[in-house]
């Protein structure tokens, strides 16, 4: 596998070059805080994923970063630090050191009567970038030939979609902010979409996008940041939240003797439970010869399984059993109240 | 693993791609531009030629001029049983290419304003309702500096409008000449000129005004309701029918854009001569482009502010 870069290799953060630093980021409309007190940073060649759910917050902090929207308070930044003492400005990207920032957020938005290729070429004019960057944002895209020179009212939402990404990287900016670019796209495209982004992140660029699905964003992110209500009630790798959410592996057990397989697995200071009794007080109340053990730190399968055996006690049955991050993920939802802010850096899960 | 491995790939792209790619490595080199005034203003630029609402303003505005200005005026003038024969010289003397300097630019008041202003609404709220002021404003550093760039373009189109009133009224003054059999004499250029300038100031105003209430509406009907309610209800008949009768509207009508435009435009027509329809000056014309000037600058201010301080959400 041509792996040029590691997920999980762990940097440390006064190494890293942060593109994008946000710090308690809030905005309030009314009563409503529809981000509050958020902070992030985005480190050139990572891929930080915002999940939550619809209504969460997430568009309107990537408005806020990319200067669209103003903060009720917090700061932030886009471009690297200038000197030690630089303190991150109010307005993204404003000021010397800056980077350019490229964007789709939330529905891709163009001239209806010009042609998709036409947009594009208006959009290098506005930013002074020369047109053939036009031609190349929507050969990364894939959108055809043909397609390029129909009206864009003619588009479909996906070829739309297509467009506003090919939009947000026009001229190769150095931050790219995507706020659910696979909306609409079919399973190839999505695929498609996805090694954009990887390459977005190979070539250096600081990559943040949104989704409500956090599937679709554990595919490409190096770190991801889980919003509800407006707060960011978690954020790490992908590894770290599957690790802190508990969202780790399992195995499910069929065993001649249960009680004498949970007492001997909870001496191991493992947990475990029979499945469908969850909520029961002991765990493992229930009749049957079925238990689940959930697995901790580099415990194996096949460790669970020796000592079992070795105790005599017979296991017809093993399966290994992934809990998605999904389901944690929708878990950590469910107890926003409980969860106090995360704060930037690596590895924060409340 | 339920991940994807990574993969560093440079040919990475949306499926469906039937161009060449293009390289996007780590090595290539970044090419983002740095959006600026001069940037915004080509964007301004390519963007009015490619918008059908300014050709179809303009080309209303030179229809209006060559219909109402020139056909129906000449027709009513030559046709009608009222007029004496001094006042049908008069009223044609003014429709021929000598007439040039001042004749059209009594147009300005009556139906031009409320066109430009209308134009100017429009331009100033559409692009809220199609999302696309957020995308192009999103790279730049500063709001300023585009929507500098869009004023400037608003001034560009306002001397686009004001080189048609012009070139219509030529092409109509020589059609009256050759039609009423009358010789074709045009003033000098530099009244010419002058008369551009004014007409230049007048379309300004009054996009700059319409613009700025779509800038404040960012809705493109409440925007030209706004426009039409001002100029043509509050200015042109509320004010202009009881300016006569009451003596504070009468002098506060000179101080607003269509009261001002209507003093600029008068100052234009020689002694003697008049024009249809009648023109009377509320100010000195000093005074009347002093007023639009500054009717356009605090367009222009209110535009900056409400741009600059609103969400673009």
């Amino acid at each position: 596998m041509n792996q040029t870069y590691e997920p999980n290799r762990p940097v440390a953060p006064q190494h890293r070059n942060y593109l994008v630093e946000a710090a308690g980021i809030s905005k309030r409309y009314g009563d409503v805080r529809a981000v509050d007190g958020v902070s992030l940073r985005v480190a050139a060649g990572e891929v930080y994923g915002l999940v939550g759910p619809n209504g969460a917050g997430k568009t309107t902090l990537m408005r806020i970063l990319t200067g669209l929207v103003t903060p009720t308070s917090g700061t932030c930044r886009m471009g690297p630090a200038v000197g030690t003492g630089s303190k991150p400005r109010q307005v993204a990207g404003e000021g010397e050191g800056r980077v350019t920032a490229g964007s789709l957020i939330e529905a891709p938005a163009f001239y209806a009567a010009m042609s998709g290729s036409a947009n594009l070429k208006l959009l290098c004019d506005y930013w002074g970038v020369k047109r053939v960057a036009a031609d190349r944002a929507l050969d990364l895209v894939g959108l055809s030939a043909k397609d390029r020179r129909r009206p864009y009212r003619q588009y479909s939402l996906g070829m739309k979609q297509r467009l506003g990404v090919a939009a947000a990287l026009i001229g190769d900016p150095q931050v790219v902010v995507l706020d659910e670019p696979t909306n609409g796209l079919d399973p190839e495209s999505i695929v498609g979409m996805r090694d954009v982004v990887r390459e977005l992140r190979a070539s250096g660029r600081a990559v943040l996008l949104s989704s409500h699905l956090l599937s679709e964003v554990e595919q490409v992110a190096d770190r991801v940041g889980v919003l509800s209500q407006g707060r960011l009630i978690a954020e790490g790798t992908i590894d770290e939240m599957r690790r802190r959410l508990q969202a780790g592996r399992w195995v499910e057990l069929e065993v001649n003797d249960l009680a004498a397989a949970a007492t001997l697995l909870h001496d191991m200071g493992l947990v475990t439970t029979a499945p469908g009794t969850e909520g029961a007080a002991d765990g493992h109340s229930a009749a049957g010869t079925r238990l689940r053990v959930q697995l901790t730190g580099e415990l194996r399968p096949h460790a669970v399984n020796s000592a079992l055996v070795k105790a005599g006690i017979e296991v017809n049955c093993l399966v290994e059993v992934r809990e998605s991050l999904e389901d944690a993920f929708l878990g950590l939802l469910a107890e926003p109240a409980r969860n106090g802010p995360a704060t930037p850096g690596e590895g924060t899960t409340a | 693993m339920n991940r994807e491995p990574t993969r560093a790939t440079t040919s990475a792209r949306v499926q469906g791609a039937t161009a060449p790619r293009p390289g996007m490595s780590a090595a290539a080199p970044v090419s983002s531009g740095v959006p600026t005034f001069l940037t915004g203003l080509r964007g301004e630029l390519s963007l009015m030629r490619l918008r059908p609402v300014v050709w179809v303003s303009l080309g209303i505005w030179a229809a209006c001029i060559a219909l109402f200005a020139y056909l129906v005026a000449y027709l009513t003038t030559v046709g009608a049983q009222w007029y004496t024969p001094e006042q049908q010289g008069m009223f044609v003397r003014a429709m021929l290419p000598e007439g040039t300097s001042y004749y059209v630019l009594a147009s300005l008041p009556l139906y031009g304003a409320p066109q430009f202003a209308i134009l100017g609404a429009i331009l100033g709220a559409i692009d809220y309702s199609s999302g696309t002021v957020r995308a192009v404003v999103s790279r730049f550093t500063g709001r300023a500096q585009f929507m500098a760039a869009r004023l400037t373009g608003l001034l560009i189109i306002a001397l686009a409008a004001a080189v048609v009133t012009l070139l219509v009224s030529v092409v109509s003054s020589v059609v009256v000449a050759l039609v009423s059999g009358n010789s074709i004499t045009f003033p000098p250029l530099s009244a010419l000129i002058t008369t551009l300038g004014a007409a230049w100031l007048v379309a300004a105003a009054f996009i700059a005004l319409g613009f700025a209430a779509g800038t404040l509406a960012r809705r493109v009907v409440l925007a030209v309701v706004l426009a039409v309610v001002w100029v043509l209800g509050v200015e042109s008949l509320l004010i202009g029918m009881l300016a006569p009768v009451v003596p504070f509207l009468g002098v506060l009508q000179g101080y607003l854009p269509v009261g001002a435009t209507t003093s600029l435009a008068a100052s234009f027509v020689p002694a003697g001569q008049q024009t249809v329809p009648a023109l009377t000056a509320a100010t000195t014309p000093a005074v009347a482009v002093a007023v639009l000037a500054a009717w356009t600058a605090l367009a222009a201010w209110v535009a900056f502010r409400s741009f600059g301080r609103r969400d673009l959400a």
